[in-house]
């Protein structure tokens, strides 16, 4: 079909080279080749969510009986069920330190952002270097001092200390994000502000935020996906189950549940749902934000 | 308002609390680096270098320091040559193009945590995903003990693999989406043959998601931690442990603080050197666009 439709398409252009003879007879086996290894690589690629999702709704003698790879003999809904009541805390507790943290990030980077990309400062493109920097700092070097420091502020095994942590480990991304995204709106806009005698502040919230919708879509989707993700301070900054967070929750749902697959499988699928559902509903932004400028993923 | 002053109150935010929670920590690790602090109670006492002197002797740190050598070098090649080779092909085909990508992206939204609970189920003996897939391809002499002392770093390392493919197959997407048709054309115009065009301009025209894929691959493959964490615990027998691992390890099991930052700083350290070149295309890109 796209054969023809170019062929007819390309007749007037037929000076251009399609290739040399024996790429033009070899074009429709390269095509075949082409989409054939395209859809085993995809296959492959696919297979871990396949067989998670499988396993999820299986039961255990169904499994060791017929084999990994086999479909149900039942499908039991109830074990994703049974799964999300276990993990709900978990989820919960996601929640509450997922959502102000994004809020955070994007107010404090769209601030910093719109005074790097928007005015001329001394010690404007240091500032930025600094920040870019920052963005490759990895959490190693802060794990120590952090942990000590949400000691003594009495701040352990808090929700608080997990949203300032995140909101601090997001700055240099979101400032970049928000710096070039800014960089890319004409200036006029700021000058026409000026004329009519809005103060900074006023131009900053009623136009340049505005404007910015399309960056903070990306950079929602991005930090809610990243901070609901985060293991590590989860782990470190945590004592009893109330305060962890669903990665955490997942690995100790694991321990518990041991050689029962289909089980940790649910759980697995139970904790991911959040993040799966928000990537496929929002998948441009996603890779929009990723095509930003990032080395993160 | 202070005009002079105006930038620095929009800045403020953003540097009060990266500097009290982010930056005043760097210094402090590499400070607590330079004592024999354990846990943290109370402060160690000044040692010098000692931590990194013990470091250099430290049997289980330098098995994790080649196992970390395997991953970057690992990291480098599969996820990227992958990733190119399925970026073409999806630019090419143009074959139900959006499903595939969603299949190709999906692992981009699953944390570590996810990935290493579900990894962990596909190597399971006799009945994981994997053995059981060879044993229906009829490839039982293929099996080994995927997380066993032999096989446990490469086997992490794959699951792994699976999610830096998908970043860097979007990062390698935008790429070659970036590059305009009319080059291709006009090569096409000029008798450039497939392989010419290939090497000629695409590749060169890659070279900004290159830069952006190695640097993703370093980082990652350098830290590491917590797909290790929850895959094996670096084991067993120490098979699969990684430095970044270690470090957790040393700090928050062993509660040598004062060890583990030192490990910390030899991170950081590491990822520093592999980053400045990214930073400073940044840096130029930036100076271009402000000017």
């Amino acid at each position: 079909m796209t054969d023809m439709t170019t062929q007819i398409s390309a007749a007037p252009q037929d000076i251009i080279n399609r290739g040399t003879l024996r790429e033009r007879l070899e074009e429709p086996f390269m095509r075949g080749g082409q989409i054939g290894l395209l859809l085993l690589l995809a296959l492959v690629f696919f297979l871990p969510v396949l067989g998670t999702l499988l396993t999820a709704v299986r039961t255990i003698p169904d499994i060791t009986q017929n084999g990994a790879w086999a479909l149900p003999a039942s499908y039991e809904w109830g074990n994703l069920g049974r799964a999300f009541v276990e993990m709900l805390p978990y989820l919960k507790a996601s929640v509450i330190i997922t959502l102000p943290s994004v809020a955070g990030t994007l107010l404090v980077s769209m601030m910093a952002g719109y005074a790097l990309s928007r005015m001329r400062f001394q010690g404007r493109i240091w500032m930025f270097l600094v920040i870019v920097s920052l963005s490759f700092v990895p959490i190693h070097t802060q794990l120590i001092p952090v942990f000590r420091l949400m000691s003594d502020l009495g701040l352990h095994d808090t929700f608080a200390a997990q949203i300032i942590v995140h909101i601090m480990r997001q700055i240099p991304f979101a400032v970049l994000i928000m710096t070039n995204f800014f960089n890319t709106v004409p200036g006029e806009l700021r000058e026409a502000g000026r004329i009519d005698g809005a103060s900074e502040w006023t131009i900053f919230r009623r136009i340049y935020v505005p404007v910015a919708r399309p960056a903070l879509s990306a950079l929602i989707v991005l930090e809610f996906t990243w901070i609901w993700n985060d293991l590590l301070w989860g782990l470190v900054l945590t004592q009893g189950a109330g305060k962890k967070p669903v990665t955490v929750g997942i690995l100790s749902f694991e321990g518990e549940y041991e050689i029962a697959w289909n089980m940790v499988a649910s759980g697995a699928v139970v904790a991911a749902i959040p993040t799966l559902a928000v990537f496929l509903a929002f998948q441009k932004h996603f890779i929009r934000g990723m095509t930003m400028g990032s080395v993160k993923g | 308002m202070n005009a002079r002053l105006t930038p620095w109150l929009f800045l403020m935010p953003a540097i009060a609390i990266y500097g009290i929670f982010g930056a005043y920590p760097i210094f402090q690790t590499f400070a607590i680096s330079l004592t024999d602090q354990v846990g943290v109670a109370e402060p160690g006492k000044f040692i010098g270098l000692q931590n990194y002197v013990t470091l250099i002797q430290d049997d289980y740190f330098l098995n994790a320091l080649k196992h970390t050598g395997i991953w970057v070098i690992a990291f480098l090649i599969v996820p990227n040559s992958l990733a190119i080779t399925i970026a073409l092909l999806v630019k090419q085909t143009f074959w139900g193009a959006s499903l595939i990508k969603t299949v190709f992206f999906l692992p981009l939204a699953l944390s570590f945590a996810i990935v290493g609970v579900v990894w962990g189920w596909i190597y399971e003996p006799d009945v994981g995903l994997l053995d059981q897939l060879l044993i229906g391809l009829g490839l039982e002499s293929l099996i080994v003990e995927w997380l066993g002392p032999d096989a446990a770093t490469y086997s992490v390392i794959a699951a792994a693999a699976w999610r830096q493919t998908a970043f860097a197959t979007v990062v390698f997407l935008a790429g070659l989406s970036s590059i305009p048709t009319e080059l291709i054309e006009a090569a096409k115009v000029d008798g450039g043959t497939r392989r010419q065009i290939f090497f000629r301009i695409t590749l060169p025209l890659l070279k900004p998601a290159s830069t952006i894929a190695v640097s993703s691959a370093l980082i990652h493959a350098l830290l590491a931690t917590e797909i290790v964490l929850t895959m094996t615990e670096g084991g067993p027998f120490g098979s699969s442990e990684v430095v970044g691992y270690r470090m957790y390890m040393e700090t928050f099991w062993n509660y040598k603080f004062g060890y583990g930052a030192a490990i910390g700083v030899i991170v950081t350290l590491m990822t520093a050197i592999l980053v400045v070149p990214y930073v400073r295309r940044m840096a130029k890109a930036q100076e271009r666009d402000w000017s």
